[in-house]
């Protein structure tokens, strides 16, 4: 019994799947034959890979599934005419050439490529002997595999589909199962140790709806068994094969040979959220139903990164873990220094890292890290139950780009009991910013399926929360999208008027020209005890050299690898002065910008002229 | 600079007559209070340095070396009241 696993538009093309890579080698290990399928590339080939990556990069309407919903519902499709285009003209801007241009490219697509990538992938030999096909959804993927699953059962009724993934997580699958007839089964929660036994189940003419986790229709109504809580060793679990999406992009022109290399590997040391499961980040929809913490063995995970490497010719690597192990730091980043592997990998953590720990991320291979700063306001960070205070923020900020580490952060608004102040105070910092690496984006929160924000509507003042409106150009009228929709529209009572947020959308285009024109702002001290020169760099008109001696320095270096109170500062340097005096220094450094403040936390903002330390 | 050698029996005295309304200058003197109660703590005595400094905001215009060209204004001049623990 063969079995082929597909990831359809509009998975990023750069990267091999890890669903795939994973159940592949699970299914084989299980005795099975299974395939993989990355038919994301079939498509960006066809349509080109920069208008690929443009579609499926940005957050905003669906409309990738908007473009696969004829296809995927035939005339059931609640758009043909295309009035999803016009109705959110304005926020699909960030498309090439003039709007009707646009529109034009985007329904040409609709109409010409996507039905001729379909024909292609029937068409094509593999399915003969094929009798499972398994399609991986999250976010925007969901209407290509239904159109691709209804086209494989015209011309092979014999095929079992199987679907699962985020976007089939709780009661979404459930109600795709109910609703969407391309759908025979759905998995929902983790399937690495459903998918082999679903497999069997078919094997031997078992109930699949039998298996923890597997549901099916049965006329107007639906079977299935309740998924098993995750309880599994990652340690157990194999080595993810990508050598079908390395063989399939090469071929389609879409990767040389040579740039192997330059792939990031998806590779996974965790699932779940330890802080999640102790304080959900209100905003958060990640881990809806597999919140506790799991990690791998640093040895299972430095061994899988080698077979990797070997295997792929890649040395990149992306964590697909939600939040950083913090066992690692001692067991995991000083085994890959010591071994002298040349590894780039990218890590997701919490913010609150200190300078000895992005030291050891640093010269363990971590040159990328998404640390979910969210915000550099600490009432909007208690808001949103982040754990990290706006000064920690900053000094992530200054310590990740001395060691040399890229940072992927933004900064969310939209919290209830926000201020206009803490929007103020934001921009008002901003500009003494600019030497540290800016966010990639800025905007309103989205109201996310499994957030506290979305389960806990009256907690929040939460007036009005309903599907996101652009799903209902891409299903149709008897597919409840209460039930299948991740975002959701939402008012929220005592909100901010959006005008407050301008003044900080503008410091942060700002912050963002200083950094990315010409040489990056730089503001650097060098010291020895009781004698301080920093030198500010940010701004060429107002740059210049600072020269401290005795207490003045001292209460700088004081806040250089931390933040710290003037308490702590006057008790540590055992100072004659008043606490008082402290605060005025630390008034008087914030002022000409050379530190932040943060309450009653002050760190200093220049980083040490001399690298390596 | 001028050193004067202060009791907590003293500190108390002024404290007193402050509450008392027969002095002049309240508000500087219970800020002279204030300070020294803050720094002396459980000290049966402590010594009053008075000096004349320069503000925090000319020390650091002062500590500024402009890259182009010199600049930036510098402020009045204040009476900075500096307290030590007298060590045992």
């Amino acid at each position: 019994m063969r079995t082929v696993l597909v990831t359809m538009p509009f998975m990023g093309l750069d990267r091999p799947s890890i669903q795939l890579g994973l159940l592949k080698a699970i299914g084989e290990e299980h005795g099975f034959a299974v395939r993989t399928l990355h038919a994301n590339l079939d498509f960006a080939a066809r349509i080109g890979a920069d208008y690929y990556r443009t579609l499926a990069d940005r957050r905003g309407p669906p409309v990738g599934d908007w473009l696969f919903s004829v296809a995927a519902f035939g005339a059931q499709a609640p758009d043909p005419d295309g009035r999803l285009l016009d109705e959110f003209a304005g926020e699909l801007s960030f498309l090439a050439g003039t709007w009707p241009e646009a529109r034009d490219r985007l329904l040409r697509t609709r109409e010409h490529d996507v039905p001729a990538l379909l024909d292609s992938l029937v068409d094509s030999q593999m399915w003969d002997d094929v009798r499972v096909v398994g399609f991986s959804c999250t976010f925007q993927q969901n209407t290509a595999s239904f159109a691709l699953a209804r086209r494989l059962k015209q011309r092979y009724p014999h095929l079992v589909t199987v679907f699962g993934g985020a976007n089939f997580d709780g009661e979404m699958g459930l109600e795709l199962v109910r609703s969407v007839e391309s759908i025979d089964l759905a998995v929902t929660g983790e399937a690495d140790a459903s998918f082999p036994r679903l497999l069997r189940a078919l094997a031997t003419g078992a109930d699949p709806a039998t298996v923890p986790g597997v549901s099916r229709r049965a006329g107007d109504r639906l079977v299935s068994a309740a998924p098993e809580p995750p309880d599994g060793d990652l340690d157990d679990l194999p080595a993810p094969d990508y050598s079908e999406y390395f063989e399939r992009a090469e071929r389609l022109n879409l990767l040389p040979r040579a740039a192997h290399r330059e792939v990031w590997l998806p590779f996974e040391s965790a699932r779940g959220c330890w802080w999640g499961a102790k304080h959900h980040c209100t905003f958060c929809g990640l881990n809806g139903t597999a919140m506790r913490f799991r990690a791998k063995s640093p040895q299972r995970v430095l061994d899988e990164m080698a077979i990797l490497a070997r295997r792929y010719g890649s040395f990149r690597f992306e964590a697909v873990d939600n939040i950083l192990d913090m066992r690692y730091l001692k067991e995991l980043f000083p085994a890959i220094a010591d071994s002298a592997s040349d590894y780039q990998i990218f890590y997701e953590a919490k913010a609150n890292l200190t300078r000895a720990q992005l030291r050891v991320l640093a010269r363990g291979g971590v040159t990328h890290l998404q640390p979910g700063l969210e915000s550099l306001s600490s009432n909007v960070l208690r808001l949103m139950d982040k754990g990290v205070r706006a000064a920690q923020n900053v000094n992530l900020l200054r310590w990740a780009r001395y060691y040399g580490i890229d940072v992927a952060w933004s900064i969310l608004w939209g919290f209830p009991g926000e201020t206009a102040e803490d929007y103020a105070e934001q921009t008002a910092a901003a500009s003494h910013l600019i030497h540290l690496q800016p966010p990639e984006d800025s905007g309103r929160i989205w109201l996310e399926r499994f957030s506290p924000l979305y389960t806990e509507p009256e907690r929040f003042g939460l007036l009005r929360c309903e599907p996101e409106c652009s799903y209902r150009y891409v299903y149709p009228g008897e597919v409840d999208l209460d039930r299948i929709a991740y975002f959701f529209d939402y008012e929220v009572d005592g909100a901010l008027p959006e005008s407050t947020y301008e003044p900080l959308r503008r410091a942060l285009a700002a912050w963002t020209d200083a950094w990315r024109s010409g040489p990056q702002p730089a503001l650097t001290y060098w010291s020895v005890p009781g004698f301080l020169r920093i030198h500010d760099g940010r701004y060429p008109e107002r740059a210049g050299t600072y020269t401290f001696e005795g207490p003045l320095a001292d209460i700088y270096l004081a806040c250089t690898d931390r933040p710290a109170t003037a308490a702590a500062v006057r008790d540590r340097l055992r100072l004659g002065q008043p606490v008082g005096f402290v605060e005025e220094v630390f008034d008087e450094f914030q002022r000409r910008g050379l530190m932040f403040r943060d309450d009653k936390l002050a760190v200093a903002l220049a980083l040490p002229a001399v690298a390596g330390r | 600079m001028d050193s004067v050698p202060v009791s907590r029996d003293d500190i108390d005295a002024l404290a007193q007559a402050l509450d008392a309304g027969t002095l002049p200058a309240t508000e500087l003197l219970r800020s002279l209070v204030a300070a020294i109660r803050e720094v002396s703590g459980d000290e049966e005595s402590v010594t009053v340095n008075v000096e004349v400094v320069g503000s925090l905001q000319e020390t650091f215009d002062a500590a500024f070396t402009p890259d182009p060209s010199p600049g930036g204004p510098a402020s009045g001049t204040q009476v900075h009241v500096t307290v030590h623990k007298i060590g045992r």
